[in-house]
């Protein structure tokens, strides 16, 4: 049962840590644990390690991590096993990075996670420069994945997704205590985008009964997001920033992304930071929350009620402190999720502990 | 939404032809806390968790997130 991963996710949840600079890294290896919990009875429990070597112009990073999933959820548990699930997901990623400039970098990633009815591979290659003085900081970065799903309980179920992508990146520095960031990202997946174990409810004409049909979506789902970010040094201790995302898609998803950051240094080297996020999206153009009566389902349908009406809001406490040579981040939040158009279990609520160490030299 | 990345892209463009921070002036632009993720773990767990809770994503890295102060 595919539970906590998909292909777009993969890529999302790289972007961050493995964006090639045009500088080489600190060598580093750090330890995070992570817990999710939430009201619906899902808890996953994430530990995961990173470390990085660099000697002159070549660096190597490598990824391991682990989700361990409980759940009890009206998602996760179908007709088919209306019982608590246990699973867990494996990944494991490397990247190459090397300077053939001391203004350019160039980074070439690799990235497996397994399943036991979800694997997933990728590949991504990214180009950062520097340009006018290290005023402004250039990134191109191309990927390509390939998803492949089966169903337990179904021996005969095959999906397959290919996907490919464009992330183009400008950091520029605006004056002596501001950096303005912008990215767009378009993306192309092709293939199978259901689960297996969700199905669409169609009731037969003027009869009590109803019949179950699998979820049929277009194979083909171009998007294309955009984000701008602003960084400002406030006072000589504070830092803020705010973040702005719109998403449209060829589903006719419309997406808007809010975030607002503080951050303050502490005596001792300690840090603490506040962010605050909120999201609101339409719905998918073929998702319904109650398919039409008749005889026969609507030839694009789904259940899945993340393609519908939603919105979520996040805040989150980090603290940071330096023991020694080694640095710990601990943070705790909060997510709210309210799927506006869901039948079933409409509200979410759930808590995020995370505990981080990292030594560098 | 074609339209706003396209303006997005022109300003982007205008400001690195006219603004020039030098290297003696990016004293509070080397502050950790001004690299973009200030906590890298963090935002690829949020990441994460987002991806299967939300319908859309995309576009949350930064170029180079740093001040280029090295």
């Amino acid at each position: 049962m595919r539970l906590q991963l998909s292909c777009r996710g993969l890529v999302a949840a790289l972007l961050a840590a493995s964006t090639a600079r045009a500088e080489p890294p600190p060598d580093e290896v750090s330890g995070t644990l992570r817990v999710y919990a939430d009201d619906d009875h899902l808890t996953v429990v994430s530990p995961s390690a990173h470390g990085q070597v660099a000697a002159a112009r070549l660096a190597v990073d490598l990824d391991v991590a682990v989700d361990a999933v409980s759940a009890a959820s009206v998602d996760v548990m179908t007709s088919a096993s209306p019982r608590a699930v246990t699973e867990r997901r494996v990944e494991a990623g490397v990247g190459v990075t090397t300077w053939p400039d001391a203004r350019v970098a160039v980074r070439l990633g690799a990235l497996v996670s397994h399943e036991h009815d979800y694997d997933v591979l990728r590949g991504d290659a990214t180009v950062t420069a520097e340009l006018a003085e290290r005023n402004t900081t250039l990134a191109l970065r191309g990927q390509l994945e390939l998803d492949r799903a089966t169903a337990v309980g179904d021996p005969t179920f095959r999906g397959e997704r290919r996907g490919g992508g464009v992330l183009a990146t400008a950091t520029q520095l605006i004056d002596r205590r501001t950096i303005a960031d912008l990215a767009i990202d378009a993306r192309l997946a092709d293939g199978w985008h259901g689960s297996p174990y969700r199905s669409v409810i169609v009731h037969a004409l003027d009869q009590p009964t109803f019949t179950r049909w699998p979820e049929a979506t277009p194979a083909v789902r171009r998007a294309l997001a955009a984000a701008v970010r602003v960084r400002r040094a406030i006072g000589e201790r504070w830092v803020g920033a705010a973040s702005a995302r719109g998403y449209l898609d060829d589903w006719d998803l419309h997406s808007a992304t809010a975030t607002l950051e503080a951050r303050r240094a502490l005596p001792g080297a300690a840090r603490l930071g506040l962010v605050a996020r909120g999201y609101l999206q339409d719905g998918a153009s073929f998702w319904r929350r109650q398919q039409p009566d008749g005889a026969m389902p609507p030839a694009l349908r789904t259940a899945d009620r993340t393609l519908g009406p939603m919105a979520s809001a996040q805040l989150e406490v980090i603290g940071e402190r330096g023991l020694g040579a080694a640095r710990v981040v601990a943070a705790v939040g909060g997510v709210g999720l309210w799927y506006l158009d869901a039948a079933a279990q409409s509200r979410r609520l759930a808590i995020t502990t995370t505990l981080s160490v990292t030594w560098s030299r | 939404m074609r339209r706003a990345v396209a303006l997005a892209c022109a300003l982007a463009l205008t400001l690195t032809g006219c603004v020039r921070v030098r290297p003696h002036q990016r004293q509070r632009l080397a502050d950790p806390a001004m690299a973009a993720p200030t906590w890298p773990t963090l935002e690829r767990a949020d990441e994460h968790t987002r991806e299967v809770s939300e319908g859309s994503g995309g576009a949350t890295g930064a170029g180079g997130g740093g001040c280029g102060c090295n």
